[in-house]
């Protein structure tokens, strides 16, 4: 992309062929790309690329934690034409991850306080809830959910806890668990600041991965290295150690809990774990450090390669270093570190991702990713909070992604929703989480609508 | 990259720049703590604690806590780790020095029955002292909201490391730690 459109907020209407009545919709690439909540807007197309990265501390680090606050009476949400998003479930206080079992309820982890696995059936309109039933709870941390084997008949449920992962005895249908949870991983690291564990099978069933973020922002408390041969021969290239070892890390095990391995490194916290259907390719929406200023580093979502490092706590988006982790630098490891497929607005928090299997979105929007960004602390002002869609061309992200669903944020101090996850219904809907008011909300699409409001 | 030079010199918040000319990165990072924790007045948010003027000892513990986890809140770990380890004490004994923000209208509640086994560790006064597991935090003035919150969080049995207080807080139904953050708030 040449300076002038990477530097230049340029309208690209012409490209949202499929799209006749967005014709008002922005471009934005390169550090035009940088901005706030303010600067949100349905439709508005965002691409960041890995030459953009901002110096750290260009801007001072802040401190802006967001207060969630009930729905102002005024507040709406706002989506792209033809879209509408609504709630689709209320109540539900630590709505975390949301997976469709494969006969089509839904299996829900509200992780805190307490920690449950929630499963709710919806009703055959598809808009709403039918029945909600508490499905497991006493689960500290409950957050990934994933069926074994894959197909349509799962005889189990795996889910991601802080210090493990458990698996309960499923059939088709089932509202409560049949049995009590057995341990099959009780190895994953606890403590430090990210417990989230995202889990995933491979489509063959074969594979287990499991994603275990940094217990450091970057490190810092890391002691002295060990010898980085031998370490690196029975952990993986690029691994961290001391408090660090075994995180930061996409781990692979088989389905019995056996095998740990690390698939990937320097990913420093895989909220959200993805197998892409199809392809099997493994996915990664990734939160990057703090304490760097407004605009440094990207948070990504990226293809994660076997045997790939990706900086953490030594480098971020490529070859940028930090010379913030214990235990010194790492210039052996300079320009090692693969860069991620799409950068986002740093401090956006991206948790959850998925693959449009289409039945419902634009057709040319059929593979495309969606991800929910949790919004951020560490900017001066807010970023995040809304849900984004990722282009893909021939089954790759471009590096672009666009506004969805804006609107949760309330002021400069206040918001009245936090993405956490998203899934696509067997209609083809996009359902998505909301931890700080406990709702799950529903976006659908109607082509007819499109129509309607481009003949006016 | 001169990274650490960068952070000495800007280590600012967005909302308290008073980035006092020359300050070391100690001071910096402690200057940080205002955006959220109040600038010489009480915290905007009340699930934000006042931590000015709160005993040393107890601050420095709780530093260590969210460096290491056993204190859970991302935020707070990575604040906490931007300060060097070694500097702990010395960033605690800053925040302990100044002067606790007072509520601009604080409204006295009737005492609890509950309070009296409180006072063994956090003072007849409830300006906090030494306990069992470590110096107890001043209680007095304290938002309410806060500490409910964190009164239902040892109950929960959240933080392994304060069993004293796990146990206590058990022993009180939800209604009655709302009652005695009430008082103690209201100090």
């Amino acid at each position: 992309m040449n300076s002038f459109n990477r530097h230049v907020t340029v309208s690209v209407a012409a490209l949202f062929v499929g799209l006749s009545a967005a014709s008002a919709l922005d471009y934005r690439g390169g550090p035009s790309a940088y901005g706030d909540w303010h600067s949100d807007s349905p439709g508005l197309m965002r691409k960041l690329g890995p030459e953009d990265v901002a110096a750290p501390l260009a801007t001072p680090s802040a401190a802006n934690r967001s207060k969630v606050v009930p729905k102002p009476a005024d507040a709406r949400l706002q989506t792209m034409p033809g879209f509408k998003v609504e709630p689709y479930a209320t109540g539900l206080q630590g709505a975390r991850v949301i997976r469709f079992a494969p006969n089509g309820d839904i299996f829900l982890s509200q992780s805190r306080p307490d920690g449950k696995i929630t499963v709710i059936r919806p009703a055959k309109s598809g808009d709403k809830a039918e029945t909600v039933e508490t499905f497991a709870q006493g689960l500290k941390d409950a957050y990934g959910i994933a069926f074994y084997p894959p197909g349509p008949n799962p005889k189990w449920v795996y889910v991601g806890m802080e210090g493990k992962v458990v698996r309960f005895p499923y059939k088709a249908g089932d509202m409560k668990a049949s049995g009590a949870p057995e341990t099959v991983i009780s190895d994953l690291a606890t403590g430090g600041s990210h417990w989230t564990r995202d889990v995933a099978f491979s489509p063959d069933g074969k594979v287990l991965y499991v994603a275990v973020g940094s217990s450091g922002n970057v490190a810092a408390d890391m002691g002295a290295r060990p010898d980085i041969a031998k370490w690196e021969k029975s952990h993986a290239f690029g691994a961290a150690w001391d408090k660090e070892e075994w995180r930061a890390n996409v781990l692979t095990y088989t389905p019995d809990g056996k095998n740990k391995k690390i698939y990937a490194s320097g990913v420093r916290n895989c909220s959200g774990l993805t197998v892409q259907p199809g392809t099997g390719t493994v996915f990664c929406a990734t939160n990057e450090r703090d304490i760097l200023g407004d605009n440094t580093p990207p948070d990504y979502v990226t293809s994660v390669k076997k045997g790939g490092f990706y900086g953490w706590p030594w480098y971020y988006i490529g070859a940028n270093e930090d010379d913030r982790p214990g235990g010194g630098a790492r210039p052996d490891l300079k320009g090692k570190a693969m860069v991620p497929d799409v950068l986002i607005q740093p401090h956006s928090a991206p948790l959850g991702l998925a693959f449009n299997p289409g039945g419902m979105f634009p057709a040319e929007w059929k593979g495309d990713g969606f991800v929910a960004l949790h919004g951020s602390w560490n900017r001066s002002l807010h970023t995040g909070y809304k849900i984004v869609r990722l282009p893909t061309k021939r089954g790759k992200f471009t590096g672009e992604y666009q506004d969805l669903v804006i609107g949760f944020t309330a002021g400069e101090e206040n918001v009245w929703g936090r993405p956490v996850d998203v899934t696509f219904a067997p209609d083809g809907s996009l359902l998505f989480t909301d931890d700080g008011n406990g709702t799950i909300y529903r976006v659908t699409y109607a082509k007819q609508a499109v129509a309607a409001s481009a003949k006016k | 990259m001169k990274f650490k030079a960068a952070l000495a010199a800007l280590f600012v918040t967005g909302l308290a720049i008073s980035a006092a000319f020359g300050a070391d990165a100690v001071e910096q990072a402690v200057a940080s703590c205002w955006a959220c924790h109040g600038a010489g007045s009480p915290p905007k948010d009340p699930s934000i604690p006042m931590i000015q003027g709160q005993q040393a000892a107890y601050l420095e513990k709780q530093l260590h806590d969210f460096r290491s986890g056993q204190r859970d809140d991302q935020i707070m770990s990575s604040m906490a780790e931007s300060i060097p380890a070694k500097e702990t004490a010395r960033a605690a004994a800053m925040i302990a020095a100044m002067t606790w923000p007072k509520m601009a209208s604080p409204s006295p509640a009737a005492t609890p029955d509950s309070a009296v086994a409180c006072q063994a560790c956090h003072g007849v006064d409830f300006a906090g002292g030494p306990g069992p597991e470590g110096v107890a935090p001043r209680l007095a003035g304290q938002f309410a909201e806060y500490l409910e919150a964190r009164m239902a969080a040892f109950a929960r049995g959240d933080n392994s490391s304060a069993k004293t207080m796990a146990a206590m807080m058990k022993a009180l139904d939800a209604a009655e730690r709302a009652q005695l953050a009430r008082y103690l708030a209201g100090l």
